[in-house]
């Protein structure tokens, strides 16, 4: 009976959580961030001749932006770009989708861990991972980071229940080694949470009976990782790891740096150092700043547990996930280190499993719906009313209203100002759906050979009536275009001073202006000012 | 030079408590730790839960044009009322208040930081009531009057001192010790 309240509960909760997730998906964030832009752009190249922007057939690797992303995400996407179109609905689908599975995985890994004592507490865990600021946010995304922290937190708890039942193991495995195909972050999170996790729970790994296991594990890890192994040997697989210090003493410096700030209760319950505001909510932390107090006192549990294997893994799982965001360079990126998300639950579930058992249902229940209440108002207001205004700019907001100008008036030429951000090309060619083939056929075969040993990457591009390109003041004001740049970009003074007339302006949903476009004007201009016609 | 003095004698108090259980080092460690919270009043200046900068004020204006109608009352509410004005100042205190990186350097960060919370945890199982006032009441302090201080946390240094020191302490010399 209890069983079947427990799966009711937690079904209702993935109902809810489902529509957290799909509520406005399509226009909440305003608009398509590049990175987005790119899988959706991609994955519709793909389904056009299986090629992608560049036109390589089948990539093992994206070349996005020069960032050679793993392929999975995009691939994933391919059917969904076919079921509903070229949309934010089809690139963010999938994150939501795995979102959902994350809160049951939540609910497995707490029911698996015999730490917990109320049983209640798998749903409250499941619960608080659902409306958690953080996984409303990254459920809503469309891009890699967020299936690849839900297939790592699947492949772990696989890998846990793998100890006791060892063919689990094997599909923990198969499930780490595909999450190196997802993101970045888990291409160096799972060697390095694997070869800690043999070091700790070699005893219970290096036994005769699992012999066969680990044979087979090593063969899965071998066959899956084919692609890899080719790719280990090109440029494209290092990219990455240009970012890494080689001076020791920065590196480690570096290193205890952010580990220190991704720890820190202030970055995680307070507000973020990211100085990349697409990466969060306005006026909302990652987790609800009251959960700093079960989250100590799931500290403390842990301490006094420490001996206990369930707590050793959950700890692994905890210290492990921030190394890789901490190895990527000088900048706070906190979607690096979204695998921390499911081990910081499991804490703070483990602090308010104490506090359940120490203070009376009739308090605790009426106790935890109001902080919950209150919780998801806060969400509300940051995510549904603030993020889609204050950071519409942040979310490349009017690049779609400038592709639907670029659609409709096909008989003038545009050339849109990239001086500052190299991503814009992408957001033309998404919105457009621009040809796949023509776009393939700028790229020469030399180029499609030496796709892997990353080629400068060149953010101009010409394609349509569009040049995407940086303002060249001398040349440009003397052809028949219209110039479009953002406020930086074209100053007033710089307009009337090159006889610009303004064709158009978009503003953000705040009322400031983010892309103005001008019209030349060749005929006016003589040197040092304009001349009246 | 004084506030080092007095931080090593009165984690020592506070060592001595921890270590002998006498009632007069618990009486010792939070009279000694009275005038780190008067160094840390004097020198801080203190946030003001009922007026708003111009900087708040405009943003508090930005943030209630953003609702839409159907949320407009509670838009107010949430933005202009004292209570909740009161409310979220406080959050930010107390979130800053633990903030992992108040120490010189990151080496010594991770150094000290570690051993620090092992000794409170290691502590709270022994004399749960005496560290769970020790350690809450600078946080408390942090979150009432905030962090504009020339100074740093100066209440929290005997504190860190006492069980960073406590958790080298191997546990068989540790009286009572479960």
């Amino acid at each position: 009976m209890k069983n079947k309240l427990s799966i009711f509960s937690l079904s209702l909760i993935i109902i809810f959580g489902a529509f957290l997730y799909f509520y406005k998906i399509s226009s909440i964030p305003s608009s398509v961030y590049d990175d987005e832009a790119t899988i959706g752009y991609n994955a519709y190249c793909i389904l056009t001749n299986l090629k992608d922007e560049y036109g390589k057939f089948l990539p093992i690797a994206f070349r996005f932006f020069g960032a050679y992303t793993p392929p999975l995400y995009v691939y994933l996407t391919v059917p969904l770009i076919k079921l509903f179109g070229v949309t934010a609905f089809s690139i963010r689908f999938l994150s939501v989708v795995s979102t959902l599975f994350g809160i049951i995985i939540v609910y497995f890994f707490i029911k698996e861990f015999k730490v917990f004592k109320n049983p209640s507490t798998k749903i409250i865990g499941s619960l608080l991972f659902t409306v958690l600021p953080w996984t409303v946010f990254n459920a809503r995304l469309g891009y890699e980071v967020t299936l690849g922290y839900i297939t790592f937190a699947a492949a772990s708890l696989f890998l846990w229940q793998g100890i006791k039942q060892q063919k689990i193991s094997l599909l923990a495995i198969f499930l780490f080694s595909i999450s190196t195909y997802i993101a970045h972050t888990e291409r160096y999170l799972v060697p390095i949470f694997l070869f800690t996790f043999l070091i700790i729970f070699r005893q219970s790994i290096f036994i005769k009976k699992n012999k066969t296991n680990l044979l087979l594990s090593l063969l899965i890890i071998i066959v899956t990782q084919i692609p890899n192994l080719f790719l280990i040997t090109t440029k494209a697989f290092w990219v990455k790891n240009s970012s890494i210090n080689t001076n020791l003493y920065i590196l480690s410096s570096d290193l205890i740096n952010q580990l220190l700030t991704y720890f820190s209760p202030k970055t995680l319950f307070g507000l973020t150092p990211d100085i990349n505001l697409q990466h969060s909510i306005p006026y909302q932390s990652f987790f609800y700043s009251w959960m700093i107090i079960p989250f100590f006192i799931g500290l403390y549990l842990i301490f006094k547990n420490i001996k206990k294997s369930e707590i050793k893994y959950l700890l692994l799982l905890f210290l492990t996930a921030p190394i890789p965001g901490s190895l990527s360079g000088h900048f706070i990126s906190v979607q690096r280190i979204l695998t921390l998300i499911i081990p910081m639950i499991l804490i703070i579930s483990l602090g308010i499993d104490f506090i359940s058992q120490k203070i009376k249902p009739i308090f605790f229940i009426p106790l935890f719906s109001l902080l919950i209440g209150f919780s998801l108002i806060l969400l509300w207001r940051g995510y549904f009313i603030f993020l889609p205004k204050e950071r519409a700019t942040w979310w490349s907001y009017g690049y779609g209203q400038l592709s639907e100008i670029i659609t409709q008036e096909q008989d003038k030429n545009f050339i849109i100002d990239n001086g500052r951000t190299g991503s814009i090309y992408m957001l033309i060619l998404y919105y457009t759906q621009y040809s796949p083939q023509k776009l393939q056929q700028q790229f020469s075969s030399e180029f499609i050979k030496n796709y892997y040993s990353n080629p400068p990457f060149n953010p101009n591009y010409k394609f349509g009536n569009s040049e995407i390109r940086p303002i060249n003041w001398k040349d440009d004001t003397l052809k028949d275009t219209i110039i479009v740049g953002d406020p930086l970009a074209i100053s007033d003074k710089q307009a009337k001073e090159h006889c610009l007339t303004k064709e158009f302006e978009i503003k953000d949903p705040l009322g400031k202006i983010v892309l103005t476009g001008y019209q030349t004007n060749p005929k006016r201009k003589i040197p040092g000012g304009c001349k009246s016609l | 030079m004084p506030i080092t003095l007095l931080t090593i004698l009165t984690s020592g108090i506070i060592l001595s408590y921890l270590f002998s259980h006498q009632k007069i080092f618990l009486f010792l460690s939070f009279i000694f730790i009275i005038p780190f919270f008067i160094i840390q009043i004097k020198q801080t200046q203190p946030t003001n839960f009922f007026h708003l900068t111009e900087m708040e004020t405009v943003g508090q204006i930005n943030r209630i044009h953003q609702y839409p109608n159907y949320a407009f009352r509670l838009g107010h509410i949430l933005e202009e009322r004292l209570e909740f004005i009161i409310l979220f100042k406080l959050e930010k205190n107390f979130t800053d208040t633990l903030n992992f990186l108040f120490f010189p350097n990151a080496f010594l960060t991770i150094i000290f930081l570690p051993l620090f919370l092992i000794g409170v945890f290691k502590s709270i199982t022994q004399h749960r009531i005496f560290t769970l006032i020790l350690v809450c009441s600078p946080i408390l302090l942090f979150t009432l009057i905030g962090h504009q201080n020339s100074s740093g946390p100066v209440c929290l240094y005997p504190i860190i001192l006492a069980y960073f020191l406590y958790s080298l302490i191997p546990s068989k010399f540790l009286k009572n010790e479960k």
